[in-house]
């Protein structure tokens, strides 16, 4: 177990690196100037001939692209992320600000899509065909394909304004003493909605994955020991089927830091994801390296976590 | 006919406005709190060097600038309580108000003044705004490190300061609008590390109010100063809140705002239902939208087609359509500076008239199979729908045309390589019409300057250095208008309109008053006057 | 009456599968018994629904879609398909057991195999865990397992067919169960694994008393073990009889073909292996009348129209065939 954790960690580091070679060279491909598009024209006009060229050079953008790639790992590799273009600010400070509220939200919309998604997945399975599963896959459906800033606005037009239940957006009321209630119910319509598409993901593998495995022989077997519907289900349905699924949720969490992004957007929730739509309008380079190299780390560690959570669920993987 | 329509709607504001602060029978309350909207988090909030338009509002809320203006956009004191001015127009003295004082209890002198100029022009400070104090003596010498002082820069004592110019400018004056910060706190820091400082974030200023707190990518908490030099203000607290444009609608209906500065006309019907809002709005001429061409390119080069392209579109139309009659068509690159304004029978008003296109364009010998691109980048809900009804309108004509959506950047690196037909953007004015050299003096053609459409015309290039040297402002506003006549019949931009500034605002505010032209260091100059602001 | 002295009785056994397609007519019309200690074969080809027959004993056939429409079912003289599905419950692998077709898919994978009988002993018999531990390692050993008590904490991936075989048959006994049902428990194992586990059946079976019902293709391994064979064709039985006779005395043409189609020791190179003519029919569109009469060299016209009932025959033998005396 030790020599495969690290073994797939040492691959993990492998990996991380050439993600970051590729980020780096896309980001340079990307075209577009850093300075020229955070500084308005009309202000630029005004700052002085060679402002430009003064930017780049205190920013050390007039080198080459593979000696900045160096100078960047080896920052890296000491703990530092670089510079902010816009404001100077350290990468790392400006992710830690917000990386805690992302963790927040994007945690519980998993744990939210798990919570609910798989039990929903596992009635649907075992009622097959029934109304219970046609509305789950139903749902499944319109989950998956419902854009996230439609659904956001909508439930805040229905929650907030209509219903007056919940606040439209923020991390806690401004002002109020801090309250486990006040926080969960700023939490909960983003976490939803960010959690909506994996929500109904997660059903629908969970349906067809127990379906997978309700026809398995061993079923059967157990079936014929006079075991308990229930805990054939539960059992030895489920650890079987969980395992398919440990790949989709592993799978699925980069495309919630994606989806972050809309969804911090449209509740004015202060995490990554803003920081990254910025730092892209901008052309922050130093700032969207520093942010994409977070994520890439956070989805290899989640990768790493499943490739262990296989191996305590399968013990055919175990002992290989 | 449209420039008549816009004074009228000036008057309108500006009686509107007046109504505002007269008709309330009701007492001044103290106390309270108000929540502001702006949608995106500032950059930065270091005056030299943010860039984002949202910090001009917390600007607003804690510093002072030494100079102001007036509704009638007569420069008027601030933290300057009087200047004089030499003869020959090179040296301004300020007497600078006393008594005032900063955040943190320090007192306001010359001090701060020079500090804050010097900066300017140091280049090490990175900062956006050395163009201000460029006139000054000594300043390019100081900027290229030739010298360790600004020259022209002159402490005379505690509450008085000289500035002496290189050669006589105009619009210096106007260009003084800036944030004076204290020396006593900055000038510990070394210059190449003040933007980076957390203490360049903290707003320490004279303004009426004070940063209290900062909840990263959620709000800016304020407390009112107690010590503002133009007396306490009202409002006991400011929340400016984050939040995305079309959230802050209904955090408004809420109640969660109280006022969002920059609100999108189309959504106004909306508001317009709801009984706790106000909707106000200023006549803008700092912010208008255009068409501009690419004069390198052989097939705009006849003004004849960039005629037929102005009478193609309708832009009485799009104003009333889509910006819901917020907004003004004009057919000069404006300015607030009325002026510098020729009269309206003096220039071409561009009637929508597909006919004359049609005849403009053959006489050009427009080449009906070609396709042009227009370029814009999004930016503005209102403006962007321009780029497609513009095109539908071009093809009316027979006019085949593309258009290219880009981000920002990539907009920006497309066209500074002159590399696209039509660009729409929205360009910003400085009070001063000399502002319009920027775009249209044939020194200042991209890259090397904001000349975007490489216009070039010998008379235009004169009467700009003619401007700037004349003082007497009624040969001032000859040369200026002249300028606005030569580019109304080039049309190397086609202006589609100034829109106005529409903002919401819930009824429990009360004490608002707008200058209904908007004027600024930049703008949107809405918060000026908020120590005079009361909350029902 | 011989409900009393038949362990299991099944009468009339129906069957059937509700598809989109239609009804799919499994098994249509079953009757057997086996007696305490005794042994039946049942045998037929693929498809002819043996299994199905040995899962609607056990009442696990899916349902929907299928359906026991009709039939008794009577286990120690009392119906099994009319009790609740509880008390079934406690039947199966108690007083029922069954071994299947698959070891490698038929036990589960991720637990061990000391955990999956000992499950079977805790759910049955009420025992902790350590003592049905302890139990399911002594049954390991019962069915031949060396090393029994490391071999129980390994997993069923690292284990031979042969292995897990025996690790099902060591689970399905485990509760000491008066009828083993062994469904096709040797064919997916090479030969000699076969025997091995058919002799290991046949030691337990007297060792635990067992009645058992060995479902097979293969009338080489009914030959071995089976006291009495029920031959079924297309859901039903066709032939019923001791071994022997069937073997000697075929009554049914499909028997016939069956036993023609086994190779022999005694055969000569040149003898071709015999093999039944035509295909097992569809069941979605059996035949009119007898149903194996499209494949029979004895057909004529009643077998075509008519469906024979199962004809009782000399020394109580049973047969479903309109012409087995002129065999």
């Amino acid at each position: 177990m030790g020599a495969y954790i690290i073994r797939r960690l040492l691959i993990g580091l492998v990996v991380l690196f050439f993600v970051t070679v590729i980020l780096f060279i896309l980001m340079n491909l990307m075209p577009g100037d850093p300075i020229t598009a955070y500084i308005p024209p009309e202000v630029l006009a005004q700052a002085g001939p060679e402002y430009i060229e003064i930017r780049r050079e205190q920013l050390g953008l007039n080198k080459p692209v593979v000696v900045r790639y160096f100078i960047w790992l080896n920052e890296l590799v000491h703990g530092n992320m670089g510079y902010s273009v816009q404001n100077g600010e350290p990468v790392l400070s400006r992710i830690k600000e917000r990386i805690g509220a992302t963790f927040e939200l994007t945690g519980t919309a998993l744990l939210l899509a798990i919570i609910i998604g798989i039990p929903i997945g596992i009635i649907s399975a075992v009622k097959q065909y029934s109304i219970v599963d046609s509305l789950v896959t139903l749902f499944s459906f319109t989950g998956v394909s419902i854009p996230v800033f439609f659904l956001g606005l909508g439930l805040i037009y229905v929650f907030s304004l209509r219903l007056n239940l919940l606040p439209t957006g923020g991390l806690a009321t401004i002002g109020a003493p801090p309250s486990l209630l006040d926080k969960l119910s700023h939490l909960i319509m983003p976490a939803f909605v960010l959690s909506v598409a994996n929500l109904a993901q997660f059903a629908r593998y969970t349906r067809s994955s127990i379906l997978d495995e309700l026809g398995q022989d061993y079923v059967r077997t157990a079936r014929a020991k006079g075991v308990k519907e229930l805990r054939v289900l539960f059992y030895h349905i489920l650890r079987n089927g969980m395992i398919p699924l440990i790949t989709v949720i592993a799978l699925q969490i980069p495309l919630l830091f994606g989806g972050a992004v809309i969804t911090e957007q449209v509740f004015s929730w202060p995490g990554m994801g803003r920081l990254a739509l910025e730092a892209i309008m901008q052309r922050d380079y130093p700032l969207l390296m520093g942010i994409t190299t977070v994520i890439a780390i956070l989805v290899l560690i989640a990768n790493l976590l499943a490739d262990i959570l296989y191996a305590v669920v399968d013990p055919r993987i175990r002992y290989q | 006919m449209k420039i008549v329509k816009k004074i009228w709607l000036v008057g309108l504001a500006v009686l509107l406005v007046s109504l505002m602060s007269f008709s309330p029978a009701m007492a001044v309350k103290e106390g309270g709190t108000l929540n502001l909207h702006i949608n995106k988090t500032p950059d930065s909030l270091w005056p030299l060097t943010a860039t984002c338009r949202r910090a001009t509002y917390l600007f607003e809320l804690t510093y002072n600038y030494l100079v102001g203006f007036n509704d009638a956009n007569e420069i008027v004191p601030q933290l300057a309580e009087s200047w004089d001015v030499s003869d020959d127009g090179l040296t301004y003295t300020f007497h600078l108000r006393k008594g005032v004082k900063f955040h943190d209890g320090y007192p306001f002198t010359a001090k701060d003044v020079e500090f804050t100029y010097t900066l300017l022009a140091n280049k090490k400070a990175a900062s956006l705004f050395f163009g201000k104090v460029e006139p000054v003596k000594g300043a390019k010498a100081y900027y290229d490190g030739e010298a360790n002082k600004v020259d022209g820069i002159q402490v005379v004592d505690d509450y008085t300061i000289k500035f002496v110019l290189e050669k006589p400018n105009a619009a210096f004056l106007s260009n003084l609008m800036f944030p004076i910060v204290p020396e006593h706190i900055f000038g510990k820091i070394p210059v190449d590390q003040l933007a980076t400082s957390p203490e360049s974030q903290k707003l320490i200023g004279t303004g009426p109010f004070k940063l209290v707190k900062y909840v990263t990518d959620q709000y800016y908490e304020f407390e009112c100063f107690d010590d503002y030099w133009q007396g306490k203000p009202h409002i006991e607290k400011i929340y400016v809140k984050i939040a995305k444009a079309d959230v802050a609608i209904a955090m408004l209906e809420k109640g969660e705002i109280d006022y969002i500065p920059e609100f999108p006309p189309s959504e106004l019907d909306y508001v317009k239902s709801l009984p706790n809002l106000k909707i106000l709005t200023q006549t803008n001429t700092t912010w208008p939208w255009a068409w501009c061409f690419n004069l390198k390119r052989s097939y705009f080069k006849d003004k004849r087609v960039r005629q037929a392209i102005a009478y193609a579109l309708d832009r009485q139309g799009f104003v009333d359509s889509v910006l819901r009659g917020y907004g003004t068509v004009v057919n000069f690159p404006n300015t607030n500076a009325r002026w510098a304004w020729p009269d309206p029978s003096e220039i071409n008003q561009y009637p929508y008239n597909p006919e004359k296109a049609k005849t403009l364009l053959k006489e050009a010998g427009w080449d009906p199979d070609r396709v042009i691109e227009i370029l814009y980048y999004p930016g503005n809900k209102e403006r962007d729908q321009f780029a497609t009804i513009g095109q539908q309108m071009l093809k009316n004509v027979g006019i085949k045309a593309d258009v290219v959506c880009m981000d920002v950047a990539r907009a920006v690196e497309k066209f500074h390589k002159g590399n696209f037909d039509i660009l729409q953007t929205g360009a910003s004015a400085q009070p001063d019409p000399d502002y319009q050299s920027l775009y249209f003096e044939s020194s200042k053609v991209i890259p090397a300057g904001d000349n975007i459409t490489s216009y070039a015309n010998k008379r235009v290039d004169e009467l700009f250095k003619k401007g700037r040297k004349t003082f007497d402002p009624a040969e001032r506003a000859k040369i200026y208008k002249e300028i606005n006549k030569i580019l109304n019949d080039e049309l190397p931009w086609i202006i589609i309109c100034e829109p106005m500034h529409v903002s919401v605002v819930n009824k429990r505010v009360h004490g608002m008053h707008f200058n209904p032209n908007i004027i600024a260091f930049r703008d949107p100059a809405r918060l000026l006057d908020i120590h005079k602001w009361w909350l029902e | 009456m011989m409900r009393d002295q038949n362990l299991l009785s099944v009468k009339n056994l129906r069957t059937y599968f509700y598809t989109e397609d239609g009804v799919v007519k499994a098994v249509d019309g079953v009757d057997f018994e086996i007696k305490k200690g005794e042994t039946l074969g049942m045998v037929g080809e693929s498809g002819c629904g043996k299994s199905v027959s040995a899962l609607s004993i056990m009442r696990l056939i899916p349902m929907p879609p299928g359906r026991i429409v009709e039939g008794e079912i009577y286990f120690k003289g009392e119906d099994i398909l009319k009790i609740s599905e509880v008390a079934m419950r406690k039947i199966r692998g108690r007083d029922i057991s069954m071994i299947f077709q698959e070891p490698m898919t038929s036990l589960n994978p991720v637990y061990t195999v000391g955990n999956q009988i000992s499950e079977a002993i805790t759910i049955h018999q009420g025992l902790n865990r350590k003592d049905s531990w302890d139990k399911a390692i002594e049954m390991l050993r019962q069915v031949g397992i060396p090393d029994a008590s490391k071999r129980a904490k390994e997993y069923p991936h690292q284990m031979s067919g042969g292995m897990r075989q025996r690790v099902m048959i060591a689970m399905a006994l485990s509760c000491n169960p008066e009828l083993l049902i062994a469904d096709e428990p040797t064919t997916s194992l090479d030969v000699t694994t076969q025997a091995q586990i058919l002799d290991l059946i046949g030691k337990l079976q007297e060792e635990f008393k067992l009645s058992v019902l060995i479902i097979t293709h293969n009338l080489g391994i009914v030959a071995e073990v089976a006291d009495k064979v029920a031959v079924v064709y297309a859901g039903k039985v066709v032939e019923y009889a001791k071994t022997d006779e069937i073997f000697s005395h075929p009554l049914h043409p499909y028997t016939i073909g069956l036993l023609r189609s086994v190779p022999r020791l005694d055969m000569k190179k040149k003898d071709k292996l015999q093999t039944i003519e035509g295909e097992v029919p569809d069941s979605l569109t059996f035949p009119s009348g007898c149903k194996f009469h499209p494949r029979c060299f004895l057909c004529q016209e009643k077998c075509r129209t008519k469906e024979p009932p199962l004809i009782k025959a000399e020394n109580g033998r049973l047969v479903r065939c309109w012409r087995y005396n002129e065999i």
